[in-house]
């Protein structure tokens, strides 16, 4: 049984799964981005998830031939592990569950409100 | 636009980068580089987050704890054997903190710079032999919190040769064998004390330094 995923690992996991074979620091990092937007996710934090992750054995890495646009450094990339699929799978059904509840009891109004503009207050004279 | 980041800047940051991960840390930034602002920006960052990682990664909770309680021990024995009237005043016993806290801070840096590739038969002892030349630079210049030269070195003689003996009995994580197919961390996992993780051992680190704080206040 995996252990939950937390916010930020959910979103590498999910970086990691989308990237395939093209997933390592930068990358998974633009990705991130991306997923937890309109948030910021910094590369430090990157790193330290993916330390953890691996820690956890939810993914495995390995060092790439060294390439010249890196200055002749190697990259590291990064797999999805069985446990770490598992992981995923569970943390986006427990989303999805939560989801259906809040569509079940809001209704249309859940909608409604993700369409609405954002309320901007005007400052009194 | 310049291609990369200064060779001057580079190799600061090859230098503070543990080398166990160098290698991508420092290509994923050469390859992210727009300008030498941004790239100290992003060392400033990314740098102290890659040691904090690496750190929880090869330091053990429990043989850190160990270590620590086995150092304070040495250097309480010590001065009851050659200065016993100094563990009259109360401030003593915060005093005889300081040459372990350096003593283990040294080593768990060592641990975390250490390259997993090279492996030598004496690098468990490397940690503690740098945490003691840190911790003598410190006595010398520290002259009121200072433990007397004869308490000092039989302290610092007795808790090396502790602390060598536990660290070669347990050695560092990232020298530890490993199974064929198994990822070096997760068989860590594996074989720790489920409930023993290093924030729970910060616990009892924390209430020390508030006993040495109070100590040293009085």
């Amino acid at each position: 049984m995996p252990e939950p995923a937390g916010r930020h690992e959910q979103i590498i996991l999910t970086a990691i799964l989308s990237l395939r074979d093209e997933a390592y620091g930068v990358t998974i990092h633009e990705k991130a981005v991306q997923l937890s937007a309109p948030k910021s996710i910094s590369p430090g934090a990157v790193y330290i998830t993916l330390d953890r992750l691996e820690d956890k054995g939810l993914i495995s890495s390995w060092l790439s031939d060294p390439t010249p646009e890196r200055g002749g450094r190697s990259k590291r990339f990064y797999r999805l592990e069985a446990l770490g699929e598992r992981a995923l799978e569970e943390s986006a059904e427990t989303a999805q569950r939560v989801w259906d509840m809040v569509t079940e009891i809001w209704g249309g109004f859940a909608e409604e409100v993700r369409r609405r503009p954002k309320w901007s207050p005007v400052r009194p004279k | 636009m310049e291609s990369g980041p200064s060779k001057i800047g580079e190799a600061v940051a090859w230098w503070l980068v543990p080398p166990a991960c160098r290698e991508e840390i420092l290509g994923d930034m050469r390859e992210r580089y727009q300008g030498p602002a941004r790239y100290f920006l992003e060392a400033a960052h990314v740098i102290p987050c890659v040691i904090h990682s690496r750190i929880c990664r090869t330091t053990d909770a429990v043989v850190a704890l160990m270590e620590a309680v086995s150092m304070y021990t040495a250097f309480l024995m010590a001065t009851w054997w050659l200065d016993r009237a100094m563990l009259l005043d109360a401030r003593t016993f915060a005093h005889l903190a300081i040459p372990p806290v350096i003593f283990l801070a040294a080593t768990i840096l060592a641990d975390a710079y250490s390259d997993p590739q090279k492996r030598r038969p004496l690098k468990p002892v490397f940690g503690p032999t740098i945490g003691f030349a840190l911790a003598y630079i410190v006595q010398a210049t520290l002259n009121q919190w200072a433990l007397s030269p004869s308490v000092f070195a039989w302290g610092s003689a007795l808790s090396f040769l502790l602390v060598s003996t536990l660290r070669l009995t347990f050695p560092p994580i990232t020298d530890r064998p490993q199974a064929a197919n198994a990822p070096a961390f997760w068989q860590k996992l594996e074989l720790a004390p489920p409930s023993l993780s290093l924030k729970i051992a910060l616990l009892p680190c924390g209430i020390l330094l508030a006993v040495i704080l109070y100590l040293l206040g009085k």
